[in-house]
């Protein structure tokens, strides 16, 4: 209608109002008058010349106004001035008569024209009036063919609509008005026109949604075309998203005259899009973990609740019963409350669906899910069951490198959405590459752990105890998804007594730099076992590890005097050693020498450190101070914890360390390793070692120091050497049998005697010694007072021996 | 493997001469056995052992010892150890009356000369 009636603004109606001097009219004029010329010279009868005046002033109104009046004057002129006319005129009659004739001709004459004049008026009123109705004619047939044309316009613009979901629209210039609506967009509605129009729109649009899309209607003047998009809930119970286009309707004048356009279903474009997103989200979140348990939760995260309501991963364990794992509800209260239920009411959940997956390695769907009677359980618990009841069910198996690892199982629970079969295919593509994420995270953590077992394995089991001083170590792998590395520490006592220290780390991370690790530690010890100076087993640990394994290790090996109270060690490109005095000062070796396995002509330079008493030796390798090297100034940092740590002497220094500088796992891994010189010289003696041969001297050592601290000269210290020598060795060697068990020697002084005990929980056979006979007697001859008590729980020997006496 | 001890073995006009340096204990004294034996089956004279520069030994030592003098008497050799005086060994040997069985010296020169001496001497 519209288009009408601005067509019709554009039809002009003309009417011309002027007579037009016709050119046959004025021909005729003249042949007419001279037609009269020839009959007043022919036949000079006078009657006939009014004749020719009413036949020129006749023509003279058909022709027109002026011409009229024009030819009465020419005629009168050219009878008066005719020689006829004026041989008449002279009589008086013929003077009359003439006269009487022009005036009559002329009266006549006017009127005739003023007849004419008005009946030509009335003549052009009534072709104006016909060049209307014309007009009118004209616009109403125009009219009646653009209505047609309309008519076609409108019933194709329908039909395009209606097959096109969900049709199209017109929108009233206020941008409230519905002026057409698309039966199809009303049916997926189920509203009419008039329910949308009064507010029934917002009914199935979601609220966020709605006023999103309103916001942009608001803002719809801003340009020609409009554009927006919303989700919709069909009376179908579907979600379908549509996006709204439209233009700008303008009048003549170019003001809006309200907005038309269509409705475009894009439901399966936006959930093409969404599932694609979804799949490059999920990948790069499963890209991020390295922990079979972290990957499940944060695919989780990923697909809970964009693609489903809930889920639940079984995964197959090791002895391929399938174990309950995992479940996520997009409402965390109750993916806790799920977490918390029993096992088999988590199986109520989602039924035994997932196990016939697992077995027919088959992904499953269930359009709909029979609601599941209450089976008396606690009825918080059945709430939770109720709350999780799916409307409907994919189970897919989780298949990674042809091996079922478990089965992933998704619901549509509490939402309009319902799975189909078009659903299967995507729960199969998010379930493959979780299996694939998941199935890695395992390999590498058993990688991992295999590397960690064989590197705390590669480590020293247990520490040498050495009386007055004491030995500590600390080990930490790094972060939980970084490979471990080759870090190590050794300890052990050389044939001498003294004792070796060895720490070290090998470049490079995981099992094969643990294996290298376990190598070199081992060719340190061995090497040391030989009693080469420090120098030389890093020299020999060089040139072995450059003859059979390329690898850069750095090092250091250091030798304890236990006697002296001296650290001489060799370092190879390692942190040099740390020394803090029982006053907090802090001494340092000096790095010279380049890592292990790099020149075969290195030399290690030896330095050496005092120990005094009190004071404690740090080795350590570089992972511990990178741990804070963050922080402003983390030297000073790891100054202040040795000087706090060195003061604590009821604690293990290693883990003391390691527990002050390091907060998270460590990015790389860390080795401690210290040894404290006892604060006051050696008054209180107990050891306990394996009853084998090779303890006796280290018995010895520790209590020759003793003695010395008890105040003994070296010559009774010889002697009493031996006696206790006596007693210890008849343990290591008979107290058992064939039975492994330990010595226990506690040494005290106590008011001016030397006491000692050796015991052990086998047997005393004095009678059956090895000494010939020797061993009871050179016993006593040195320490006269030796008291045995034997009994069921074993045999204790104490001797007791005045300091000041003198051993004959 | 240890230095703990070291027994040194040498000739001196035909008398074999073992120098133990060090600590024989429970652990090492197997060594000091198989290294007297092997001296001994040289047919001279007679065997010294010289114990000065021994550190520190016990009754299996002592015991080894008297046993071995034993057995070389069997084969009329002679054994004579040496251990000064005022030395760790002679008053470990004091204590245990090993002198009673078999001789000690207060020097190496003494020692082998008691065993140069023709049997009975």
């Amino acid at each position: 209608m519209r288009e009408l009636a601005r067509s019709s603004r554009g039809i002009t109606i003309t009417v011309d109002l002027q007579p037009r001097v016709r050119p046959w009219i004025v021909a005729a004029f003249f042949l007419l008058m001279a037609g009269l010329a020839l009959i007043d010279y022919a036949l000079p009868t006078v009657a006939l010349r009014p004749l020719s005046f009413i036949l020129v002033i006749a023509i003279s109104a058909v022709a027109g106004y002026r011409l009229g009046l024009l030819s009465a004057i020419v005629a009168a002129v050219l009878f008066t001035t005719s020689e006829t006319a004026s041989s008449f005129a002279f009589t008086q009659q013929g003077f009359v008569w003439n006269t009487f004739i022009i005036a009559a001709t002329l009266i006549v004459a006017v009127l005739l024209v003023e007849v004419v004049r008005k009946r030509s008026l009335a003549e052009k009123a009534a072709l104006t009036d016909l060049a209307n109705a014309q007009a009118e004619l004209e616009g109403i047939k125009q009219s009646r063919e653009t209505q047609a044309a309309l008519q076609r316009a409108e019933q194709r613009y329908t039909a395009v609509g209606e097959s096109l979901p969900f049709g199209t629209w017109e929108v009233g210039a206020d941008g409230r008005r519905l002026l057409h609506m698309s039966d199809s967009y009303c049916e997926l509605f189920g509203m009419t026109r008039e329910e949308l129009e009064r507010g029934g729109w917002q009914e199935r649009v979601p609220a966020d949604d709605a006023k999103h899309f309103l916001e942009l209607w608001e803002n719809r003047d801003k340009s020609d075309i409009f554009e927006g998009e919303y989700r919709v809930v069909g009376v179908d119970g579907k979600t379908y998203c549509i996006l709204a286009r439209g233009v700008r309707l303008t009048n003549g004048e170019g003001e809006t005259a309200g907005w038309a356009g269509f409705s475009l279903d894009i439901t399966e474009r936006k959930r093409t899009e969404q599932r694609l997103a979804l799949l490059s989200d999920l990948g790069r979140v499963l890209s991020l973990s390295l922990e079979p348990i972290a990957t499940i939760e944060r695919a989780a995260q990923v697909v809970v609740p964009r693609f489903a309501d809930w889920l639940a991963v079984d995964l197959v364990g090791a002895d391929q019963n399938i174990e309950r794992g995992f479940i996520m509800h997009y409402d965390d209260s109750l993916t806790k409350a799920a977490r918390d239920l029993s096992n088999a009411d988590q199986q109520a959940l989602y039924g035994p669906m997932s196990v016939s997956v697992i077995a027919k390695k088959e992904a499953q769907l269930l359009e709909t899910v029979p609601r599941r009677a209450p089976n008396g359980s606690a009825a918080g618990q059945d709430a939770v069951i109720d709350a999780f009841h799916p409307s409907s069910l994919i189970a897919v198996p989780l298949v990674a490198r042809g091996q079922t690892l478990g089965a992933l199982t998704l619901a549509t629970s509490g939402s309009t959405r319902q799975f189909t079969a078009d659903d299967v295919d995507f729960a199969n593509i998010i379930a493959r590459r979780i299996a694939l994420a998941y199935d890695n995270a395992l390999l590498y953590e058993r990688e991992r752990r295999v590397a960690d077992i064989f590197q705390r394995a590669s480590l020293p089991s247990t520490l040498p105890k050495i009386p007055g001083i004491s030995i500590d170590a600390h080990y930490e792998s790094g972060a939980k998804e970084a490979e471990i590395g080759g870090d190590w520490y050794d300890a052990f006592q050389l044939a001498d007594g003294r004792l070796g220290l060895s720490i070290g780390d090998v470049a490079g991370k995981g099992l094969q730099a643990a294996s290298i690790m376990s190598t070199v530690r081992l060719l340190i010890r061995a090497t040391a076992l030989e009693e080469l100076t420090p120098s030389r087993v890093l020299a020999r640990a060089n040139q072995l590890l450059l003859n059979d394994r390329p690898a850069m290790v750095t090092a250091l090996f250091g030798v304890v005097d236990p006697e002296e109270l001296t650290f001489t060690c060799s370092i190879a490109g390692h942190p040099p050693p740390l020394v803090v005095s029982p006053e907090g000062e802090i001494s340092t070796g000096v790095p010279v020498a380049p890592p292990l396995g790099i020149a075969a002509d290195a030399v290690f330079p030896e330095q050496s450190l005092m120990l005094p008493l009190g004071s404690l030796l740090v080795l350590y390798t570089d992972g511990l101070i990178e741990a804070k090297r963050d922080e402003l100034n983390p030297e000073e940092t790891f100054a202040k914890v040795l000087q706090s740590v060195a003061g604590m002497h009821e604690v293990n220094p290693a883990e003391a360390i390691a527990a002050r500088l390091i907060d998270t796992p460590p990015s790389d891994d860390v080795a401690i390793l210290t040894v404290r010189a006892a604060a006051r010289p050696l008054l209180e003696l107990d050891i306990t070692l394996p009853a084998q041969p090779n303890n006796g001297r280290i018995f010895r050592q520790a209590l020759r120091r003793f003695y010395l601290a008890a105040g003994l000269s070296e010559d009774k210290i010889s002697l009493l050497q031996v006696a206790i020598g006596e007693t210890i060795t008849n343990s290591i060697q008979h107290a058992y049998g064939v039975r492994a068990g330990a010595v226990r020697v506690r040494g005290r002084v106590e008011s001016g005697n030397l006491v000692i005990e050796i015991s052990d929980t086998g047997r005393w056979r004095a009678e059956h010694e090895d000494g010939g006979g020797y061993g009871l007697q050179i016993l006593k001859g040195i320490v006269p007072d030796v008291a045995i008590s034997a009994g069921e729980n074993g045999t204790v020997v104490r001797l007791t021996q005045p300091i000041g006496r003198v051993i004959t | 493997m240890t230095n703990q001890a070291e027994f040194l073995t040498s000739a001196v006009d035909g008398v074999r001469v073992v120098a133990i340096h060090g600590e024989v204990d429970i652990s090492n004294v197997e060594g000091l056995k198989q290294c007297l034996e092997k001296a001994g089956e040289e047919r001279g004279p007679g065997l010294v052992v010289d114990l000065t520069r021994a550190t520190y030994f016990d009754s299996r030592t002592i015991a080894l010892l008297a046993d071995f003098a034993t057995k070389m008497r069997v084969h009329r050799q002679r054994i004579a150890l040496v251990a000064p005086a005022d030395g760790f060994a002679a008053r470990i040997l004091q204590i245990a009356g090993l002198p009673l069985i078999v001789p000690a010296f207060q020097s190496a020169a003494d020692a082998l000369n008691s065993v140069k001496q023709p049997t009975g001497a």
